[in-house]
């Protein structure tokens, strides 16, 4: 070789060992920011996806998410992956974690609404500004959708954003005229704008869709009162109180994170929506295996209990009682459920016995002491019930079964202090519970003999 | 090298240099939890507090118990009152402490741990007085109320336990005898925070006692991932709230002077009615006709406003009167209750702390048909959406005339987000998860508000599970000082450094009233408004120590007056409903001001 082709080649070599470099330091390279994927389905995922400390979650929550985490590390670049992936999360209240892979299930799918509609949604009450952008690029995906413009509204009227959330309620409404929800948006408006027969005419609008919808009797009670019209707000503000609660939500969207939850919050859930549908055999098959699974959770046989009583099966209803009193001796609760299951068997000295338990273990519980004094009611020891009705009212003097309960035994007793008494407890009965009609005709008996 | 290799090897080593700085950055693209970049003030502002706690001897540490078992009450308290309980002008001490529970959820008798109170001494410093005082009370502490219910001059105490409550009557010697059985207190309930007030104007303070929820300790709440966390009042019912009325003078046969009793006349007045998970209460006129009523703040639930009838009963309203619910109509899960006028409306506006997601609720009052919900306005819905507030109160924290707002902050369930706080060394363990910053709002006289962020201020920088909040001139100096107490934590004395740090120009002015009942033993007049006109500015403040959350506070009235250096008048309605108009003067004081000794203005019942 001469030394000119020797300076070639040395160049060369040089050039060479650059290369070789460079492709040696992109293995390296990739091997450390890729490398852990190829462990296996099982190992831990690509560095995109979001951290999710699992190690306290119940196995059967920790399963299903790793389950998606393996299939967005088989699938990186599926949205639909990832989207399936931060639902879970989000149903399981790992937020941070569900906002980034909704976000990336919006990058790698952009046309699917669902991705920041649910992120927006989520977001509200952490960051508004981005749960605003998200929710106005749901409404560009799904124009045709009124979700995501009363959402945006909703927000945007508790902003005190009103020209815009009243825009986007009416545009809701033009989607679906029958919408209560842009219905009952516009009434909040009016009333905030002090526009009140608006208000008023809204929200009758809303009552006729939803007859008892409570949300909508509450504002109406307020437009009444702000028109003056205290009595009629009055009695709207009755009639809330024989309403139930809870307020269900028709968002199909949420509802479809809701129903992946796995945890145990979620399966009581799961099984009272048997009960309340009439489903026992299958509510009662359901727990009796969640309690094999759970077996530190007293809520479980607490339901399952009450569920076996529902159906007639005290028998069975007092074997699941007695095998968790054992397990947790504690329980209040557990007693008085027990003691009630008991009375329906008839076994009245034990459910006494079981109603002392549960009042031992939580001296102030109204529940107990009441049961406690019907039970000794029943086996005639009225001076003990008495005694009993009284505990309850001392600690839940709202509770109007106490009064009653009370002034049903004074009444029974006869003695003109007693009806004085019974008169007093009667009466607040009735104050508490209105409808009652039992109690009103015991009331008048007692106001009667009294007068005598 | 072939040309082909040389380019490759360029681009795979450019691919490499990207690769590594791709697998650099955070993979998660989580941005920062909270709304908009951070619009307040930052650390170029001066210092406004430094903390005293230790160079004033006091060592107090909250014990909230075994940790693990997640049993509910452990996360509420506890509470703090300043009051004067010895007469000698200067503002003395008492924290509550809790204990454990046994597998019950019970209180567990430990006379270990026990209440304190600490007697400010004559050189500011602390003295721990709870064993000679009477008032090392061992229950299961939740909050303190404070005010004179024998009207003998001397301030009294109560205190709301899980368990029984407990009433001490002031013995004028330094200590305090228990008066529970005998005064008729009778309340086993979980109470919270409670409220002294005269519901109907006979001159004797009655009692409110907000009471939480029927727990059971065998009731469990884990997370959504199955992980164990503390239970929210929705599983369990609201408890009915306890109205006490004091007979004052009325003597039962065989009693003599000076035996203090209560009625309950919780049914007849109708407060029980309705059960709420009650957790903050403040009593003042709502609706402008010169008669007290009474704000209860409920968790998860609609909040109460009990309109006083004037006939002994009281009619539930806030649910007509805008200050039940969010703006969206929705319940919140409200803790602590700041109340004053903050626009100068003269209409009490209240601020509800709630928990994170849930901004913190600002009701203005509008006229006397009730509340408008103006939080977004006043720039204190969004900075307050990734906390959960306890304590809070309206004082003007740089005396410059208007009321800024305080809120104490803590967390009641594990964190769904990051947090971007590091806790304090001082929080346990267990209790890190649920750390977080207090929060300062300043108001720039305009009626919003921007956060106060200087890290250097202990007030704000300090990341530890906050509860309680009383404030109060502890140095009598002319400015507002703050006691935090803090669950499983320390308590936390910050001194306000308004009038002692250098400002060009000079401090800016202020003037504290207390308002003397001299037909009453010379008690403090619970429920009074006090007014102070200087030219064209009047000032409006309420005398109700009774307000944040299980706390009790300065009952003198504090104005921040900034450069004002002359009062004309002050003005004060006495519960009773009698005005009166005394004369102002110098500023830079504090004044005591007695009913009777003043002008009695014309047309004075209500308004």
């Amino acid at each position: 070789m001469t030394g000119a082709n020797e300076a070639a080649s040395d160049a060369g070599r040089g050039r060479r060992r650059v290369a070789v470099a460079g492709v040696v330091g992109l293995i390296i390279v990739l091997a450390i920011a890729i490398g852990p994927a190829w462990r296996g389905p099982r190992g831990a995922p690509p560095s995109d996806q979001p951290e999710v400390d699992l190690s306290d979650a119940v196995a059967e929550v920790r399963d299903v998410i790793q389950a998606a985490r393996d299939r967005v590390t088989s699938s990186p670049e599926s949205g639909a992956a990832w989207g399936d992936l931060a639902m879970l999360l989000r149903a399981h209240g790992y937020d941070q974690s569900a906002d980034t892979a909704f976000r990336r299930a919006e990058e790698l799918d952009g046309d699917e609404f669902r991705w920041p509609y649910l992120l927006g949604v989520s977001l509200e009450n952490v960051d508004p500004l981005e749960a605003e952008r998200c929710l106005r690029r749901a409404i560009e995906l799904a124009p045709e959708n009124a979700l995501p413009r009363l959402f945006l509204a909703e927000m945007l009227a508790e902003s005190g954003q009103v020209q815009e959330a009243e825009r986007l309620f009416q545009e809701a409404r033009e989607l679906d005229s029958l919408n209560t929800r842009a219905l009952l948006g516009l009434a909040r408006l009016k009333l905030a704008q002090g526009t009140l027969e608006d208000a008023e005419g809204l929200c009758r609008q809303v009552e006729e869709l939803e007859p008892q919808g409570r949300m909508v009797q509450e504002l109406l009670a307020r437009v009444l009162y702000r028109q003056g019209r205290r009595e009629e707000a009055e009695r709207v503000r009755r009639r809330l109180e024989t309403m139930p609660q809870v307020e269900t939500s028709n968002d199909p969207y949420v509802a479809e994170v809701l129903i992946l939850r796995r945890d145990p919050n979620w399966i009581a859930v799961k099984a009272q929506t048997m009960l309340e549908q009439g489903q026992t055999q299958r509510a009662v098959e359901y727990l009796e295996k969640v309690i094999a699974e759970y077996p530190g959770r007293v809520g479980f046989p607490l339901q399952l209990a009450r569920a076996l009583g529902g159906a007639g099966e005290a028998g069975r209803a007092r074997e699941v009682l007695e095998r968790a009193v054992a397990d947790f001796p504690e329980s209040a609760e557990l007693r008085l459920v027990l003691g009630l299951v008991l009375g329906e068997l008839k076994e009245f000295d034990a459910a006494v016995v079981s109603f002392e338990a549960a009042i031992r273990r939580k001296p102030d519980y109204a529940d107990a002491w009441l049961w406690q004094g019907r039970a000794l009611r029943d086996r005639e020891e009225h001076q003990r019930a008495q005694r009993c009705f009284r505990q309850a009212i001392r600690f839940r003097p709202d509770l109007p079964d106490a009064h009653a309960a009370l002034g049903e035994l004074l009444l029974a007793n006869g003695s003109a202090a007693d009806l004085a008494e019974a008169v007093r407890a009667l009466e607040t009965a009735v104050d508490l519970a209105p409808g009652n009609v039992q109690w009103r005709s015991r009331l008048a008996e007692a106001r009667r003999r009294l007068e005598k | 090298m072939s040309p082909p290799l040389d380019r490759i090897a360029r681009c795979l080593c450019c691919a490499s240099l990207l690769a590594a700085a791709v697998a650099g950055c955070d993979g998660n693209g989580g941005g920062p939890t909270g709304g908009r970049p951070g619009t307040g003030t930052g650390d170029s502002e001066p210092v406004l507090f430094e903390e005293a706690t230790d160079r004033l001897s006091v060592d107090f540490v909250h014990d909230a118990g075994q940790t693990g078992r997640f049993f509910m009450p452990e996360m509420v308290p506890p509470g703090a009152a300043l009051f004067d309980f010895d007469r000698d002008g200067d503002l003395d001490l008492y924290l509550v402490n809790s204990g454990s529970l046994d597998d019950r959820g019970q209180p567990a008798a430990d006379p270990t741990v026990a209440n304190r109170l600490y007697r400010q001494a004559a050189d500011g410093r602390f003295e721990d007085v709870s064993i000679t005082s009477g008032l090392a009370d061992t229950g299961y502490g939740m909050g303190v109320a404070v005010g004179d219910i024998n009207n003998d001059g001397y301030p009294d105490l109560f205190l709301s336990n899980l368990g029984p409550d407990r009433l001490f009557l002031n013995q004028r010697d330094g200590t305090f005898l228990d008066i529970t059985t005998a005064a008729g207190i009778d309340n086993a309930s979980w109470s919270t925070s409670v409220a002294m007030f005269d519901l109907d104007r006979d001159g004797w303070l009655d009692l409110y006692v907000t009471n939480y929820v029927d727990y059971r300790a065998d009731t469990k709440c884990p997370d959504n991932s199955g992980r164990p966390d503390y239970c929210g009042p929705q599983v369990f019912d609201g408890q009915p709230d306890r109205l006490y009325r004091n007979l004052g003078g009325e003597r039962g046969e065989g009693e003599g002077a000076g035996t203090v009793r209560f009625a309950d006349i919780s049914p007849q007045a109708g407060v029980s009615r309705q059960g709420g998970p009650g957790l903050g209460v403040v009593c003042a006129d709502f609706n402008g006709d010169g008669w007290p009523d009474i704000y209860v703040a409920n968790d998860h639930a609609a909040n109460f406003l009990w309109i006083n009838a004037q006939d002994g009963t009281f009619r539930e309203e806030a649910f007509f009167r805008g200050g039940a619910l969010s703006a969206g109509g929705r319940p919140q899960a409200s803790m602590g209750i700041a109340c004053g006028d903050i626009d100068g409306n003269g209409r009490i506006d209240l601020l509800l702390t709630h928990l994170e997601g849930e901004n913190n609720a600002l009701y203005m009052g509008v006229d006397e048909k009730g509340f408008r919900e103006s939080g977004q306005k006043a720039g204190l819905a969004l900075p307050s959406l990734g906390y959960t507030g306890f304590g809070t109160q309206f004082l003007d924290l740089d005396n410059d005339g208007d009321l800024d707002l305080l809120v104490a902050n803590g967390r009641v369930k594990r964190a769904t987000r990051e947090s971007q706080s590091q806790p304090d060394e001082s929080v346990p363990e267990f209790w890190k998860i649920y750390a977080e910053r207090n929060h300062v709002f300043l108001n720039d006289g305009s009626g919003r508000f921007q956060r106060y962020e200087n890290r250097a201020d202990p007030l704000v920088s300090r990341v530890e599970v906050s509860r309680g909040l009383a404030t109060g001139d502890i140095d009598n100096d002319g400015d507002v000082d703050v006691v935090i107490c803090n669950t499983a934590g320390p308590v936390r004395i910050l001194f306000n450094n308004c009038n002692t740090s250098t400002r060009p120009g000079g401090g800016p002015h202020w003037l504290i009233v207390r308002t003397e009942l001299s037909d009453r033993g010379g008690r403090l007049a619970l429920g009074a408004t006090v007014t102070v006109t200087a030219g064209k500015s009047t000032f409006l403040r309420l005398v109700q120590p009774a307000t944040s959350f299980l706390s009790s506070s300065d009952p003198r009235v504090h104005f921040g007056l900034g450069k004002i250096e002359w009062i004309d008048s002050i003005e004060v309605r006495w519960p009773d409903g009698t005005l009166e108009r005394f004369s102002g003067g110098e500023v830079d004081r504090i004044v005591t001001i007695g009913k009777g000794s003043g002008e009695v203005q014309p047309g004075q019942e209500g308004s």
